[in-house]
């Protein structure tokens, strides 16, 4: 079958990378093969289509068309598919989204280690940091899939109500205003903010993967990263800490809402998301020095 | 093929292994043998990178574990005692993932190996479908893939019936004489051991308390079967000639060290007694493994 003397099986730098892929290949595999990593997803088709018949059918557009009329926009030109999406993904964004990125992120690591997956995979000669960094690739792609899908259910089912056509942003914080744009200047807001709240979603599973690097189990570290995030916004939104608000992570987890401003604050969203991949990579280096440091153990 | 030096580890304090040097040689089938808790699973651990030696150096075929693991493992393949898979996914996926941990292997290589454990009729079922036996030939095909030289097996018999550990031995058989590959089996099952291995090591509380052939585990040279037309008178006359230090049931003396069983004979026919029967006896393993725990847990005997 093979010689008694074989030597080390040492792939060469190209196969090392190709190898890499394959291995990146198959946490996509692993991870989507999974029922509980689609509960996001099907969450966010029952919430959005519930908020959007509610919409339609309710009277809960009124005070959208109180705005319009108020600023002198045409109803009929600003009460479309888009702006409706565009309302839904705010609640769901806030709530939602954070909980099945967290889900998935405390599931990357713990869930194996309880199964025992893992310590087949350990007994292979891939090194720990770089099986981490796989499985936090496969987090961020599942990450920015349930950010667009977001995005694409929001369109899909508002599509059938509500006419196409501009985008009429209100904002839900404190302080309200709403921005107005084009059919055209809309929709790549819209594709935009998306594209944008996966740079979100990717922290909030980032920061679920941290714990799940530790020695504990996969709801533990989803309850952790939660606590952590909603401990954030609580004491974002207490007042009093209104000038400290560059401090907490949640703060720039919202900079997604800026690509919906009328005037892009481009510095202060430069900003944010230059501190957002310092905390990714913090993040990282946090989950993968404690995961060198474990004994794995059945 | 692995080498063991000076091995030890601490959880919070409490020694799980203690100074363990060992030599598996290339091509044999190594039992690693203690109770539960004897430290067997963290030695196995810290073999393949997976737990970290307090101090101590750990090597398969010449590299070091913890500072050249890629090379170390490259040819090694590791069955644990209940076989895990992502039961989701197919046979095939799963030995897909596995494998591709250490390196790209051939469909033609795959089929190979899944025709050797005799799943390939249903490789491309869920996991989940499977039985505990074939979960068990599941967890072979991925050790044996892409292409080990040394396999790892730790309490495989653990949960199997009796017909499944038959299955076990057989394997574990043609795994060494087919593939020629070395193995390292960790057991508490002695018979079993005893049927397979060729050399053990026993594990107590973390220490070494044997290590080297089966063979000289079994060997007693200094109990010796004997059957005369009158045993205690026999006996005595062997004691006072200072040729046999004991006796006991089932027609048992034991030698005095140095002393061999022609000496006793020929004492014996020149004093007259008629010799039916004189044989070295061979113990169990499982007598040796007890003799050996025992005589390190009988408490000192107070002066």
């Amino acid at each position: 079958m093979i010689p008694r003397t074989a030597p080390p099986l040492t792939p060469s730098r190209w196969a090392s990378g190709h190898l890499f892929w394959s291995q990146f290949r198959n946490e996509l595999i692993k991870l989507f093969g999974k029922r509980r990593t689609y509960i996001g997803f099907g969450a966010f088709l029952l919430a959005q289509n519930a908020v959007i018949l509610l919409f339609r059918f309710g009277h809960a557009t009124r005070g959208l068309k109180r705005q319009l009329e108020g600023g002198g926009y045409p109803v009929e030109q600003y009460l479309t598919s888009l702006t409706i999406a565009t309302q839904v993904v705010l609640p769901i964004a806030f709530l939602l989204l954070p909980l099945y990125a967290a889900l998935v992120g405390g599931d990357l690591v713990a869930k194996e280690a309880e199964e025992g997956t893992l310590r087949m995979v350990l007994a292979r000669p891939i090194s720990r940091v770089r099986l981490l960094g796989v499985k936090w690739l496969a987090g961020a792609f599942f990450s920015v899939c349930l950010s667009l899908s977001l995005g694409v259910f929001g369109l899909a089912l508002a599509l059938p109500w509500f006419p196409f056509g501009g985008l009429f942003a209100l904002r839900l914080e404190s302080g309200g205003g709403f921005s107005v744009f084009s059919t055209g200047d809309g929709l790549w807001r819209f594709a935009a903010a998306h594209l944008l709240l996966a740079t979100k979603t990717v922290t909030v599973m980032g920061l679920g993967f941290v714990f799940s690097c530790f020695n504990m189990k996969p709801a533990a570290a989803t309850i952790l990263a939660l606590t952590i995030l909603f401990a954030n916004a609580v004491l974002m939104n207490i007042p009093w800490f209104s000038e400290y608000q560059g401090w907490f992570l949640t703060h720039h987890l919202d900079t997604w809402k800026l690509i919906l401003e009328q005037q892009v604050p481009w510095s202060e969203m430069g900003e944010s998301l230059s501190l957002l991949v310092g905390y990714n990579l913090t993040f990282f280096v946090i989950g993968a020095t404690t995961f060198q440091l474990r004994d794995i153990k059945s | 093929m692995i080498e063991l030096s000076q091995l030890r580890k601490e959880f919070r304090g409490r020694t799980a292994v203690e100074s363990l040097s060992l030599t598996v040689p290339r091509g044999c089938i190594f039992g690693l043998l203690g109770h539960n808790g004897a430290g067997k699973s963290t030695t196995i651990g810290m073999l393949l990178g997976q737990v970290w030696a307090t101090s101590g150096t750990a090597s398969i075929g010449g590299y070091d574990v913890t500072r050249h693991r890629s090379q170390a493992l490259s040819r090694v393949g590791a069955i644990f005692e209940a076989p895990v898979f992502y039961d989701y996914l197919s046979g095939w996926r799963n030995l897909e993932i596995l494998t591709n941990y250490t390196a790209s292997v051939s469909r033609a290589r795959m089929t190979e190996v899944l025709a050797w454990v005799g799943l390939e009729g249903r490789a491309r079922s869920a996991v989940r479908t499977y039985s505990h036996g074939m979960k068990a030939r599941l967890a072979l095909a991925q050790a044996l893939l892409p292409h080990p030289e040394l396999l790892i097996l730790d309490e495989p018999a653990n949960g199997l019936d009796p017909e499944g550990i038959h299955e076990l031995r057989r394997t574990i058989r043609r795994l060494h004489a087919e593939l020629g590959l070395t193995i390292l089996l960790s057991s508490h099952q002695l018979s079993e051991v005893q049927q397979i291995c060729s050399h053990v090591a026993i594990l107590d509380r973390g220490r070494k308390m044997f290590d080297g052939p089966l063979s000289s585990a079994l060997a007693a040279p200094e109990w010796v079967r004997l059957v005369t037309d009158d045993f205690p008178r026999a006996v005595a006359r062997l004691v006072e000639a200072g040729l046999v230090r004991d006796s006991a049931a089932e027609h048992r003396i034991a030698l005095v060290p140095g002393v061999d069983t022609a000496s006793v004979a020929r004492f014996l026919v020149n004093h007259g007694f008629a010799l039916h029967e004189l044989t070295p006896l061979q113990s169990t393993l499982e007598e040796f493994y007890l003799g050996l725990i025992q005589s390190r847990r009988q408490p000192p005997v107070s002066q």
